[in-house]
């Protein structure tokens, strides 16, 4: 569970708050997404959460603790991070060691942690890459390496902040099935950062920051059903799938259950077909 | 990956002096590079040439690889060859043209000197040829531990070393990315005189620096995340560990030195 009250932020010597008394509930096991333009706050809100910048005013509330700076590193041992560029969070010199380097901060004994680097790579379907070094990785690749080591340390929450914006189409759909298995397979909280609403589909709840302030938030059916427009607006076209079936609606065929995807889609366009 | 590129000259195997602990390594070397210069007598260093040999054998090093390894040094070992030769003036003179003489001592020493660095350079590139520098490392932070008691930042610089190695290959990737990418703007790195070269090399260590403060900045977040607090409390994964090898090892050397001992007397 995570709770934002009332809380605001701004960097040290300026006066434009970057986040401005936000109030946010996220529910314990829930995949949201949080999108917005760059600049609208979204990243800042990952680092609010996790301590990584102290907010001014308000309260933050993490797996029902307060958030302050005294407990922080209690708080931080809740949560996994994957950050944006792949390179720059591999901290080890194989991949052994990078997914150790969490393990060892919190004294993991090493016959453990040999067990433990096993397990969450046979997650993420990179054993065989165990003694490789990250220049012979590619991003994706990285990438699925800093989950692991974020989940290796089984942490309640897992925030992605805009981890797959460097990565290809490719990787970026691998990335994101990657995180939907491990979520089927053991929920826990998942926060994406992102500016990708093909992305933010996946989620169960999509919440759009702009200036610091929450302006749309909802299911990705209620969003794309009823503020179509409004995202539009706020620079969030709608993905083709739903362009499409939108186009549909409009001439008369309308499509149900609404299709969000393409498989979605697919079947909806059979049923329609059928009922003729 | 270019031959520029490879840092350091670790050649992974699997022979003897490769399978040793690095800390037995680095005292024996350290040890070794002191006694060396006791030596007095050609039976010293036959002893320790000898040692040397059997250490080369030992490790399947090629020779030829370990000599061109070591090229850059050869200039100072023929300098101090020819700066002892005109130094030292005693015993006969053995050969002379106009004011430059060769003394008998002279030439002695010169070779004595000489051969002693020769043995040094070649154990110590042993060394780096046979340990991976992240295990120099770990064994260095293993033996200079102690110091931690007089608040010396032991653990924080063996990880600034392995991180510094970490990056090297990613900063390495940057800078040819940049001088393309400079290249292809008109930035000629090749040619004219070498202060033109070194002002061109402006337009690439800037972006490069830069690039390197926002990796740190990034890597010191995803290491904050990830719950890093210094070393106190943490374990390791990489755990050095004494074998027979190195009680073997140990013996070998110890035997060298009492009959270097015995030698000398």
């Amino acid at each position: 569970m995570i709770k934002f009250q009332d809380v605001s932020f701004r960097y040290r010597d300026t006066d434009a708050w970057v986040i401005d008394s936000l109030n946010l509930t996220i529910k314990e096991n829930q995949k949201v997404a949080i999108i917005g333009k760059n600049g609208s706050g979204k990243s800042t809100i990952a680092k609010l959460i996790s301590g990584l910048l102290l907010h001014e005013l308000g309260h933050i509330y993490v797996e029902n603790d307060q958030l302050t700076p005294e407990n922080l590193l209690d708080i931080r041992k809740k949560i996994g991070m994957v950050f944006q560029n792949p390179e720059n969070q591999f901290v080890g010199m194989t991949v052994k060691e990078d997914i150790a380097f969490g393990l060892e901060n919190r004294g993991v004994k090493r016959e453990v942690m040999l067990e433990k680097i096993v397990d969450i790579l046979e997650q993420v379907s990179m054993l065989e890459y165990i003694d490789r070094e990250p220049q012979h990785l590619s991003g994706g690749q990285k990438q699925r390496i800093a989950i692991a080591s974020a989940m290796v340390l089984e942490p309640k929450i897992l925030i992605l902040d805009e981890a797959t914006s460097m990565l290809d189409p490719v990787g970026r759909k691998e990335m994101m099935s990657l995180v939907e298995t491990l979520h089927n397979r053991k929920p826990f909280t998942l926060l994406m950062i992102t500016h990708e609403l093909n992305e933010a589909i996946l989620a169960d709840r999509i919440i759009v920051i702009e200036k610091g302030k929450v302006v749309l938030d909802g299911t990705p059916r209620e969003l794309f059903t009823h503020h179509n427009h409004a995202l539009d607006e706020l620079g969030f076209p709608a993905p083709y799938t739903i362009q499409l079936a939108k186009g549909l609606e409009k001439n008369g065929f309308s499509l149900e259950p609404f299709p969000l995807d393409q498989e979605e889609l697919i079947s909806a366009l059979w049923k329609l077909h059928l009922k003729r | 990956m270019k031959s520029w590129l490879v840092i350091g000259q670790y050649l992974p195997g699997n022979s003897f002096i490769h399978r040793l602990d690095p800390r037995t390594k680095l005292i024996i070397i350290f040890s070794f590079v002191c006694v060396l210069f006791f030596a007095n007598h050609w039976t010293g260093y036959l002893l320790f040439t000898t040692f040397t040999i059997v250490s080369i054998v030992l490790s399947k090093v090629s020779v030829p690889f370990l000599l061109k390894g070591i090229t850059p040094v050869w200039f100072f070992i023929v300098l101090t060859f020819f700066l002892h030769i005109l130094i030292t003036k005693e015993g006969e003179i053995l050969w002379e043209l106009g004011w430059f003489q060769v003394y008998e001592a002279g030439l002695q020493r010169s070779i004595e000197i000489s051969w002693r660095l020769l043995i040094l350079v070649v154990f110590t590139s042993l060394l780096t040829l046979t340990t991976a520098p992240m295990e120099i490392t770990d064994a260095l932070e293993s033996l200079l531990g102690p110091l931690k008691r007089w608040n010396l930042p032991i653990h924080e610089l063996a990880l600034m070393m392995s991180i510094s190695l970490r990056f090297i290959p990613t900063l390495m990737d940057e800078t040819e990315r940049i001088s393309k990418a400079q290249a292809s703007r008109g930035v000629d790195l090749k040619s004219g005189t070498l202060k033109d070269r070194m002002y061109a090399f402006i337009p690439l260590l800037i972006p490069l620096f830069i690039g390197a403060f926002k990796r740190a900045e990034d890597l010191a977040t995803a290491m904050e995340v990830r719950g890093y607090q210094g070393g106190e409390g943490r374990t390791k994964l990489r755990a050095l560990q004494f074998s027979n090898l190195d009680i073997i090892a140990a013996i070998g050397y110890v035997i060298v030195l009492i009959l270097f001992i015995y030698i000398r007397q």
